[in-house]
Order: structure tokens, then sequence, then C-alpha cells
């Protein structure tokens, strides 16, 4: 029982070293399309506490930068502070572009402030939230759109409308939830986005937005989004956004090579795998064996 | 009569009849899988089973979870354990494991009839369903692709099971505080209510607070 309980141990630290060893930020190349810096973003991202997110303001900035996103918008339920001390960091360790955001969570709708420096109140229609958006110089995404949150944008809401996530991960757990992404997207005329929702589930990143940008500096993303200069791309090849940078995006191959990362390479690669087989193994053991079948009630008065 | 203050009568005799006829199966190789299985016999054998005398051991069950936690935060974000990960989400678990345990404290009040560190040290083996929970939950994020994990451990799964594991565990403080504090079954079942009013309340604050009320209102439909 002790060898066990010591191996399990040995496991553990093994999978620490080797899990550690291996965490090392993608290496992110500039990549130019027509003219424009093509930047990964995920202009959808939570962070503890209270979002109901795992990662603190700080691993959130460590993640993005490990996922090689240029680009992130944090953004807490119906608050901001998190999202700034995230952006404070970014700046201080010169991690990816932090834009400041809000995830308006309403009981009628859900849509993204991004680029905002005030809270946003969640108790009005989505139309005059988007006006408050972009009287702070913000954008405003809906944020999965399903059908469920359909009646909460009105025309003139749908009309003052930035962006939409067309791409999200409930399109891989649900596919009647993806065709209505995408059908709010076809009905609301706006920029294509893809966002990971990010609550600490899965890797950072995992749908992701191209967008298009003078630079990687918050006015020239925010500028971008305006426009639409947007490029997504699903898991099944799929692409939404702008017709143009998407024929010109598909015949460069670096920017082939961004948008299918080969992720963790070689050593890397290798030492990843050991440290979750070796830390599941570890975990289990000290489960079932850390602590040893309980001593007898007799043995208390010997 | 106040439900918190059980008969002593029936204290004693329940104490007495469980020591004289639980006996430890082959199968119970540790506390946690025992108490899992059969809470009632496993912890009227553990409230009589001596403390050990080396005191670390009193605090290696929420040691232990913290580890669990940050090693859960590890693996679902990144699919390995590294530091950075590990060590952050054991503090953010760590924080509500100390509130569960200042829960525990003052829910058990004066009446300890044990040290308060071998009643956490107990309180703490009934952790077993969420044990198995996160060892689960870790395992589908560790090694399914993120395509294929959204479907076995999105929210559409963690809600149901998360919520099987509560009932279970709901049933293993009951018996924890039945045969351990040796309360009477409605003092049980009261301390058991008031323990998980204040940790659920802290927890659902602390993870949900920015969306908690528009999301009453559009659950409820007003």
């Amino acid at each position: 029982m002790i060898a066990v309980r010591w191996t399990s141990i040995c496991l553990v630290l093994a999978a620490l070293i080797a899990g550690t060893l291996s965490d090392s930020p993608q290496e992110n190349t500039i990549v130019m399309v027509g003219g424009y810096r093509v930047l990964a973003a995920d202009f959808h991202i939570h962070s503890f506490p209270l979002s109901w997110a795992f990662l603190g303001p700080f691993d959130t900035v460590e993640e993005a930068n490990r996922q090689g996103l240029d680009v992130i918008a944090m953004t807490p339920h119906n608050l901001i502070w998190v999202a700034e001390v995230g952006h404070w960091f970014s700046e201080k360790t010169g991690g990816p572009t932090v834009l400041v955001g809000e995830e308006i969570v309403s009981p009628r709708y859900h849509l993204l402030a991004i680029g905002i420096n005030h809270t946003i109140r969640w108790n009005q229609s989505a139309e005059k939230a988007i006006d408050e958006i972009h009287a702070q110089g913000g954008i405003a995404i809906a944020a999965h759109p399903v059908k469920a949150y359909w009646p909460g944008y009105d025309a003139e809401a749908m009309r003052k409308l930035d962006g939409a996530e067309v791409l999200h991960p409930l399109a891989y757990e649900n596919a009647k939830r993806y065709q209505e992404l995408q059908d709010f997207s076809a009905r609301a005329h706006v920029t294509a986005i893809g966002d990971s929702d990010y609550h600490g589930l899965g890797p950072m990143g995992m749908c992701r937005t191209f967008v298009f940008a003078r630079d990687d500096s918050e006015s020239a993303v925010l500028d971008a989004l305006r426009i639409g200069r947007t490029v997504v791309y699903d898991r099944d090849g799929r692409v939404y956004g702008d017709p143009q940078l998407i024929a010109l995006a598909s015949q460069d191959p670096q920017f082939q090579n961004m948008v299918h990362p080969q992720g963790d390479e070689g050593l890397a690669w290798f030492l990843a795998r050991v440290s979750r087989l070796c830390g599941m193994l570890g975990l289990i053991g000290l489960f079932v064996f850390g602590y040893g079948r309980p001593l007898k009630p007799t043995q208390q008065k010997s | 009569m106040n439900p918190t203050k059980p008969n002593q009568q029936e204290q004693k005799g329940q104490a007495a009849s469980s020591r004289e006829n639980v006996t430890m199966p082959a199968w119970a190789v540790s506390p946690e899988i025992w108490v899992m299985l059969r809470p009632a016999a496993a912890y009227a054998w553990l409230a009589e089973s001596p403390a050990s005398k080396e005191k670390w051991k009193l605090v290696r069950r929420p040691f232990f979870m913290a580890l669990l936690i940050g090693c859960m935060v590890s693996l679902v974000t990144s699919q390995r354990l590294t530091l950075r990960h590990v060590a952050g989400g054991a503090v953010s678990g760590g924080l509500l494991l100390a509130w569960q345990i200042t829960a525990l404290a003052i829910v058990c009040g004066r009446e300890r009839r044990k040290s308060f560190s071998r009643t956490v040290d107990l309180f703490f083996a009934g952790y077993g369903p969420w044990t198995l929970w996160i060892l689960a939950f870790s395992a589908v994020w560790a090694f399914l692709s993120a395509r294929h994990a959204f479907v076995f451990g999105g929210a559409g799964s963690i809600l149901p099971t998360a919520g099987l594991v509560a009932f279970w565990s709901l049933y293993i403080h009951f018996r924890f505080f039945e045969r351990v504090m040796q309360r009477s079954r409605s003092g049980a079942a009261w301390d058991v209510v008031r323990l998980w009013a204040m940790c659920w309340s802290v927890f659902i604050l602390n993870f949900g607070w920015g969306a908690l009320w528009p999301e009453f209102l559009r659950i409820t439909g007003r």
C-alpha cells in the first residue's frame, strides 16, 4: 500500500515537471495579407471570479499567449473590473492585446460590449445597450445568438449591431444550435465572429476570429471589426466573413498555417502526453490508495 | 425539541449498536471508497477509530482536494499538469474549501466530541463522489479532442452529472452528522441544510454573481 502511495506521488510530480516543461507559448509570426496584418483573436473570454470561470485574469492572459492569440477581449458578466485587471497585466508583461469588455447578460439577450470603459446596464433593451456601447466607442457583438435569444433583438437592434458569433463551441455540441447561429448571422448581415466563450473548458481560442487590421493596437482592431474585416473558419472547413479577404487569404500559405496551427511538436508533444497520463494515474492512485485502510477501533485503547 | 440537540439515549444507543455490528469489508481499501458506498457503516466505524498522532495527516484531505481541483483546472485547460495552472486552481479551490471548513465549524458549534481537525478529516473522507466526478471530468478533457470533449464534458453534461453527485454527497453528509457528530435524524438533516446553504450560496456568488439576477429572471420567465 505504501509503495503504491509513493508511486502515485512520484507520478503526479513527474506529470507536473513534464507538463510545466512543455508549457511554452506558440511562436507568432507576423502574417500580412492584402496589406493588413492578420491577428488571431478571441473576443469572448471569461475569468475568475464572478463569471463561472476557472482561470484568474493573470492566468487568462498567459493562456492566451500560449494559444497563440494576438488579441483577446475579456468579457466578464455584467461588470468590467476583471477585464481591466487583465488589460493592466498584459500591458505590464508584454502579452497579447487585451480589449476591456463585458458580456451584457440580460434575460432576453446576451451581448458582447468590446472596447468600453464603463459597465453598461443589463436591464434595458438591446437597442439601448448597443447605443451605450457605441457612445463609449465600443463594438456590439451578439453573443451565441441561438433561437431563444432572437426575440431580444428587434429590427432596430439588428440594424445597429456590429457583429454576431457565427461560430461558438455550441456548434460542436449541437448541430441545430449551429444552424441557428448561421441563420442569425445571415439575417443580420454583420461582421462574422468566431469566439470560444471561454470559461476554462478546452483550449482558449478553439473558435477564433482572424482580424485584418492595420496593426495590433486596440483602435486598429476595433476599426477592423466595425468595417467587417474578419474571416472565421470552422473545423469542417466552412468559412465566413469578407469574401474578398477569404479569397486573398485562401492563397496565402502563411495564413493557412495560422488557421491550422500545429500545436505541440516534438519533445513538447511527448512531454504533454506523459504529463496527462502520469497525472491521471497518479491522482487515481492517490484517491484509491492514498490514505490506506483505517485503523481498527480496538487499536485505540492499546 | 431543538433539532440540533439530539436525544442522548438515542445517541448512545446508535453509537453502541454501530460499533458492535459494523465490520470493515475487504473491498474497503480506503475510507473514501467505504464511505462512498456504505456511508452509515463506514462513518460509524471511522468515528470510533483512533486519530493519527501525526498532525499533518489531519489536514491531508483538504490539501488533496485543493490539489485535485488545481489538477482538474490544468488538465481541462491545457491537457497537462502545469505548475501555474495547478497552483492557481488550487488557490481558488482552496478558498472555497476553507469556507467549507469555516461553515462546518459554525454548524458543529461547541458540541464537539472530537477535536475539530479530526472532524474535518472525517468530513472530507466523504468527498469520494466529488473526487470521482472531478477525475472523470478531467479525463474527458485530458484525453479527448476538444470537439468531442464538448459533447461529453460540456455544460449539457456538467449540470446533470454534478446534480447526481450533489445528491449522493448530500446523503453522505447526512450520515456524517448522524454517525460522527451523533445527531438525531432530524438534527443531522438540519445540519446538512445549514451547511449546504452556507457553502453553496458562497460558491454561487463567487462564480456567478455577475449574471445571477438576470439569469434568475430568464429562468423564471419574468
